[in-house]
């Protein structure tokens, strides 16, 4: 994958686009459903507390005000009819009317000592034994029996303080808290108390853990809260649903799932239309470079409409273009130039040694005459040869030099050379020898003239150069290379001249070489020729009079 | 008290003016008419050990006026002010009921009180402390 | 022997035909393919010289046309242009050798006389000089007709010097006919070595005289 990724920029471009077009839209998405539901369920919570404190305090409030009305009626003069048996009805009105006033569901009584019920505000309890009796113990208090809430009070005479007449006693049906209970479709406000329900009660059981708490469930954000003051035993639970409160959250969430799709579809459309869309100029100018490669016709132009840096490109490298035209045609011209100076130059030099032989073999010539005549024939050789040299090096240099390679047995070639040269070798007084240490090649793959003419090269250098003692030819190879070497006796190389070697028309000057024919052509021409080869030659020597080391390597191919 | 009944029976008959009676609990021993009215002033609070537990009727009611004549001797201003004066000296007015009724029932269950009805319907449930008859029409 | 050059440099022309000249030839010259023609067409010649680039023409196509008119003339093409190719194709299209220019002026000669020698009954392989005997068929040299061990290279320019004695060869020339590819003027003393075993190996120091620096030559008169 990253290897495709490196081997195209339009993908890399692609995965870029799509990465910026994304990832914005990815971490909105992830922030949304990881964090922002927490947020606002966070929030939720709050402010059902906050609901939850209302409905307790409202309740509160409503239950105090019942409970200071139990006190106040319970302290009316009005209450001393108890002991006329409220025969005119007096308390009983009084409790209807507050009964009426209130239009709640609740009951006034008033009881005598006895505990029976002389006055209500429902009539058909009147006369009747109170039965719980046995709740009531203290001043103003409360109790609760199943779904009723029980506010009393003593009543007093109003002539003597001591004197118990019994009790006032508001019957309170709780069932009234539900109008401070919302009772919508999807919340559920209740307060409870052990068993006892008032309101809507979730469709689960919610255990209570402490005074305040919330518990955030898969469907349902529960928050209850202990009541106090009158309701001090109950807990008022507000529970709602997930999805409601969360509606447009879950909306906003659906919204976003269902847009990515699209999203995505878009953003991989625009991604592959951009990238497309900027690689294609790249593209363009790739297949007309091929073109040209192919056609080899650099004359041909690139034509770039933008000005941006693909403009530029192709601005520049219509330069390099027309740069490449103009050497490919100095170079041709070059070649053919060659070729028409090889055949004019060698044309006029072969009449001038063609008749200098001739005065030499076939006119009768005085001794001056034919010392003059031999100047002429020796010279033109040179010239002829410095001829061939430049030729060659100039067809090599405008890689028109075409080589001929076969499977070839280079020792023997190597042999031939060597016999070649060893009357000369000899005639010097030097040893000449042909060493085939670790040499274990049978053919190798080259062109027979020029490793001739290389061998040949170094052979009669090293002959050239060395005074006295011995000349070795020496054939050997690795697994990867294949070495010729001459190594001579000789007067050696000084390091610093090293680097004139294989300059054209240099010959390292000592007191010998000025003596010593050649052109100044031949190992300049013999490393080019090498190159050609797949090969290469170096020189080593340690200095004067310490002989030379050649070194003509050649690369061995699999 | 029989023949005490009897007389008073005899005198309701045999007149035509409304015949009152102050009535208590028969708990209580005999009251004289002063004593009545220290107790319905609030003067006298307790006898023999026993709390005095004054009913009156309501304001606008005819025997209450007849009784405030005839046993107190003041008329309305005045015992407004005096009850006035006595507010401030913490002492409230008397048990007030509505009808005669209630106020028989209230004499009847509760020991020291006292109050006044027309003699007509009464029974022995309670004590007859005074009596009284007044020519004028309610 | 009739010989015609066909050849527009007209300083080569002249050389050959001097040369030829010396060595006993008719030789005309013609400078064009039309003059060339005519010439064909007028005699007949033992041999034709021609030159691939002519200026108006290709010496091929004359050669190929000489063919079809079935002129049965020796014909050397010569040419600058040493590819094999062209060899291949000028040999292919009648021509009888082919020589590459610049050539030695000695091995334009060997050649000449090879092809006229075939016309000839003149066909011996043995050389006499003095006491020496070269079978130039088997490439034997005797000295009072006991053999003597020369090398190739040396065998090849005793037997080019005994072929045309009298005559001076230089020292480039006989590097030339040592069949040495790759001489080099580096090289030139080699000759000077070559004779040198030579004279040693024959026992003789005069059948092969120096004439001065200039090169060496055959002396009939030992």
């Amino acid at each position: 994958m990253l290897d495709s990724l490196n081997k195209s920029l339009s993908k890399r471009l692609l995965f870029s686009f799509i990465i910026i077009g994304f990832l914005p839209f990815v971490i909105f998405l992830i922030y949304t459903l990881v964090l922002s539901e927490t947020k606002i369920v966070d929030k939720l919570i709050l402010d059902q507390h906050h609901q939850a404190s209302q409905i307790s305090k409202f309740m509160n409030t409503h239950l105090l005000s019942l409970d200071k009305e139990v006190a106040f009626l319970s302290r009316l003069d009005l209450m001393d009819d108890i002991l006329a048996e409220d025969i005119d009805k007096r308390i009983s009105r009084l409790l209807k009317q507050k009964k009426d006033d209130y239009n709640l569901k609740l009951n006034f009584f008033v009881i005598n000592d006895k505990g029976q019920i002389i006055a209500s505000s429902d009539k058909n309890i009147i006369l009747t034994k109170f039965p719980l009796q046995d709740k009531l113990n203290k001043n103003t208090k409360k109790f609760f029996l199943d779904k009723k809430l029980y506010i009393y009070s003593k009543v007093f005479a109003s002539f003597d303080k001591n004197k118990n007449l019994g009790y006032l006693i508001l019957e309170y049906d709780l069932e009234n808290l539900n109008n401070y209970l919302d009772h919508t479709l999807n919340a559920y406000a209740y307060i409870k108390n052990n068993n006892i329900v008032i309101g809507d009660k979730a469709p689960f059981d919610i255990s209570i853990n402490s005074e305040k708490d919330s518990i955030s469930l898969d469907d349902y954000i529960v928050v209850y809260q202990k009541m106090d003051s009158i309701l001090e035993e109950w807990y008022v639970f507000y529970v709602v649903k997930k999805e409601i409160a969360l509606e447009f959250f879950y909306n906003f969430i659906h919204f976003m799932l269902y847009l990515s799709p699209f999203i995505i579809i878009l953003t991989i459309f625009v991604s592959l239309k951009f990238s497309k869309y900027i690689v294609k100029p790249i593209e363009d100018l790739t297949q007309v470079t091929d073109e040209i490669i192919l056609s080899k016709d650099y004359s041909k132009l690139l034509y770039m409409s933008s000005s941006d840096e693909v403009g530029r490109l192709a601005h520049s490298f219509n330069i390099l273009l027309n740069t490449t035209d103009k050497t490919l045609y100095a170079s041709e011209a070059k070649s053919s130039f060659i070729s028409n100076m090889s055949h004019e130059l060698k044309t006029p030099l072969n009449a001038i040694i063609g008749f200098s032989q001739y005065l030499i073999s076939y006119e009768k010539l005085t001794d001056e005459q034919l010392d003059i005549v031999s100047n002429i024939e020796n010279s033109s050789q040179y010239l002829l040869e410095m001829i061939y040299g430049i030729l060659d090096i100039a067809k090599i240099e405008a890689g028109k030099l075409e080589t001929d390679i076969k499977e070839l047995d280079c020792l023997s070639l190597s042999k031939e050379c060597f016999s070649m040269l060893e009357p000369l070798a000899y005639d010097k007084g030097l040893k000449f020898e042909l060493k085939t240490k670790d040499y274990s090649l049978n053919f190798f793959k080259t062109d027979e003239k020029i490793f001739k003419q290389i061998l040949i090269n170094l052979l009669s250098n090293a002959i050239k150069y060395t005074k006295e003692g011995k000349v070795v030819l020496e054939l050997t190879n690795t697994k990867d290379k294949f070495f010729v070497k001459v190594i001579d006796t000789g007067i050696g190389i000084k390091k610093e001249e090293m680097g004139k070697l294989f300059k054209e028309f240099t010959r390292i000057g000592n007191s010998l070489s000025s003596k010593q024919k050649g052109t100044g052509l031949g190992l300049s021409l013999s490393k080019k020729l090498s190159h050609i080869i797949d090969g290469d030659i170096y020189l080593e020597s340690e200095g004067i009079n310490c002989g030379t080391r050649a070194n003509f390597v050649l690369r061995l191919k699999d | 008290m029989k023949l005490k009944n009897l007389f008073l029976i005899f005198v309701t008959i045999s007149s035509f003016a409304e015949e009152y009676a102050v009535v208590s609990n028969t708990i209580l021993d005999d009251i004289s008419k002063n004593q009545i009215r220290a107790i319905f002033l609030k003067k006298l609070t307790h006898l023999n050990g026993i709390h005095l537990v004054p009913v009156n009727l309501a304001s606008d009611s005819f025997i209450r006026k007849s009784f405030e004549k005839e046993l107190l001797g003041m008329r309305k201003k005045r015992l407004k002010s005096y009850w006035s004066n006595q507010h401030y000296l913490g002492n409230r007015p008397p048990v007030i009921m509505k009808s005669q009724k209630s106020a028989l029932v209230f004499v009847k269950n509760v020991q020291g009180a006292i109050t006044y009805v027309k003699v007509k319907g009464l029974d022995d449930s309670v004590k007859v402390l005074y009596r009284w008859s007044d020519d004028e029409k309610e | 022997m009739n010989i015609l050059v066909i050849e527009d440099d007209r300083a080569n022309a002249e050389l050959i035909s001097k040369l030829l000249e010396k060595e006993k030839y008719n030789v005309d010259v013609a400078v064009s393919f039309l003059e060339g023609e005519r010439a064909i067409d007028k005699a007949f010649y033992h041999l034709i010289i021609l030159d691939w680039n002519l200026p108006d023409g290709s010496g091929y196509d004359l050669l190929k046309v000489t063919r079809e008119l079935l002129i049965e003339s020796q014909v050397l093409m010569l040419s600058a242009n040493s590819d094999i190719g062209y060899r291949v194709k000028a040999l292919d299209a009648g021509a009888d050798d082919y020589l590459c220019k610049p050539y030695a002026i000695v091995e334009l000669l060997a050649r000449v006389k090879s092809l006229l020698r075939g016309s000839s009954s003149n066909k011996n392989p043995i050389l006499k000089i003095g006491n020496i005997s070269i079978n130039k068929q088997r490439k034997e040299v005797f000295v009072n007709s006991k053999e003597v061990d020369l090398t190739l290279a040396e065998y090849d320019i005793f037997e080019a010097m005994a072929s045309n004695p009298n005559k001076t060869f230089t020292k480039f020339e006989l590097l030339n006919l040592s069949n040495n590819k790759y001489a080099s003027s580096v090289m030139s003393n080699i000759i000077e070595v070559h004779i040198k075993n030579i004279r040693k190996k024959l026992s003789n120091k005069e059948v092969i005289k120096t004439i001065r620096s200039v090169g060496y030559k055959i002396n009939l008169s030992s």
